[in-house]
């Protein structure tokens, strides 16, 4: 009862100096002390171990609607701009596609063939097919707030069969890996963030190395490439598909700047995405590649030998 | 100028506040384009600010905890990040308020405007310790452009209350 009928009062009584029957509210501070504590409590527990998964896939869900929501602007924006671009522009974009059709037919019979070769010969050698499965497109939501980290999130997700690890592409080249699947929709990591390795090689020497992304905005590092080592401005680096993440032959990059300084031990090579990192709208996510085979035993580093296996060997 | 205390307000609606709220989250789930500038403000972040101001029975620190929550989940970022600087800045602001209340527009704008750069240093703050991480500079305009939003976000907000006080008279 007091509490609907505050209003009239609010501004003459205080709050501080009410008599502890008219509210039954804690204090500021005890509030503070409570959901920051909480607040301190989740970070831990989310930095450390990642207990939350499921909370952050349900609320995910539900913040679904609204993040559709907030595409809509865009989507009609886009629309308006499409209803309103010139014939002679499309008629321009429609002779440019045909001739890119032709173009890629060609080039798709060759693959063809290519391809039921290949799976002719790698039946006679009983390896097992390393081709991902087909991609799916999906569609960026939006690009994550996050400051922190490079990030967006696209409209696929478990219900799409979605897995972590399968990398994401567009129509030019490697664009992130897919890190964190919800529900109904994903979160890509992007080559860019910060010490995000990609293991490629450069094309044109096949020399293998690994590719880092810096943090910023359209810029990736090759580290700890020699000083002498053969790698010039405009080339460039595709996946080599050894670490069993991405196919091989994905394009990557392209070397832009290479600075070799007397005092360093590594060159310092800086490339650019060739694909639209932060440009594109539409990606292809493909599958997860074929399982590798187990790393063998004896290559392994030599562990500590047990008590019981020494005992072993020492019995006979 | 009109001070904020100079003028009767209605009480507020209890679906506006939500609704409000709401569509603060909705615009921040814009996808905005940075071209390595962060202006965009954290609406959610002025807004919760503002309700806590005026309506301080209505949303408190907890609501600034949950609605953390929902950034941290709708942003990717680690759990509890934003709600542990909402709730910082929540406390603070709730002490300022009596002192805020009777300020002009602007001058409630110069002391959101360290309240919302607390938050983001807090959030940065959290960010190097757990992974290391330091966003550039250019993150910090967006709490300025907050501050700078604020007496139009204010304006607007009490339009409704104000609007029919004064067909009433």
């Amino acid at each position: 009862m007091f509490a609907n009928s505050y209003y009239p009062l609010r501004w003459t009584v205080d709050k501080e100096t009410q008599p502890a029957f008219f509210g039954r509210r804690q204090s500021p501070l005890s509030k503070l002390l409570w959901f920051g504590a909480t607040s301190l409590i989740l970070l831990f527990t989310d930095s450390r171990f990642r207990y939350l998964e499921t909370i952050r896939d349900n609320v995910s869900v539900a913040l679904y609607p609204l993040q559709q929501a907030a595409m809509l602007p865009g989507k009609w924006m886009g629309s308006t701009q499409e209803f309103l671009t010139e014939q002679a522009t499309l008629k321009q974009e429609n002779q440019q596609l045909r001739l890119d059709r032709l173009r890629v037919t060609a080039r798709l019979q060759e693959a063809d063939e290519l391809a039921a070769e290949n799976t002719a010969l790698r039946k006679m050698l009983t390896l097992s097919l390393s081709y991902p499965e087909r991609g799916q497109v999906s569609e960026m939501l939006y690009a994550g707030r996050d400051p922190f980290t490079r990030k967006i999130i696209i409209d696929k997700g478990k219900s799409n069969n979605l897995t972590e690890g399968s990398p994401v592409l567009d129509a030019a080249g490697l664009v992130g890996q897919v890190t964190r699947v919800h529900q109904l929709m994903a979160e890509v990591t992007l080559i860019t963030d910060k010490g995000f390795p990609v293991p490629v090689e450069i094309t044109r020497t096949h020399q293998r190395t690994v590719v880092y992304g810096t943090g910023q905005d359209g810029w990736l590092e090759v580290r700890y490439l020699a000083l002498n080592s053969d790698i010039k401005p405009g080339d460039t680096l595709a996946t080599s598909g050894i670490d069993g993440t991405y196919p091989a032959g994905l394009i990557v990059a392209r070397v832009e700047r290479v600075e070799r300084a007397g005092g360093q031990p590594f060159a310092r090579i800086w490339c650019k995405p060739i694909g639209g990192v932060d440009r594109s709208r539409h990606y292809l996510v493909l599958g997860k590649p074929a399982e590798l085979p187990e790393y063998p035993a004896s290559a392994l580093p030599a562990e500590k030998p047990k008590k019981s296996v020494k005992a072993k060997k020492h019995a006979p | 100028m009109r001070r904020s205390h100079q003028t009767l307000l209605l009480p507020v609606k209890p679906w506006f506040v939500w609704f409000s709220l709401l569509l603060g989250l909705l615009v921040n789930l814009l996808p905005w384009r940075n071209n390595g500038w962060m202006l965009q403000p954290d609406f959610v972040a002025v807004l919760l600010l503002y309700w806590n101001l005026y309506e301080p029975d209505r949303v408190s620190i907890g609501w600034g905890f949950a609605f953390g929550l929902l950034m941290d989940i709708a942003d990717t970022s680690l759990f509890g990040q934003h709600a542990l600087a909402y709730v910082i800045m929540l406390y603070l602001n709730i002490l300022l308020s009596r002192r805020m209340r009777l300020f002009g527009f602007w001058n409630q704008a110069i002391h959101v405007l360290p309240l919302l750069l607390l938050g983001s240093l807090v959030m940065s703050g959290i960010r190097l310790l757990a992974d290391g991480r330091l966003p550039s500079l250019t993150y910090f305009t967006a709490p300025a452009v907050g501050a700078l939003m604020w007496p139009l976000m204010v304006h607007l907000l009490q339009l409704p209350q104000r609007r029919a006080r004064e067909s009433e008279l």
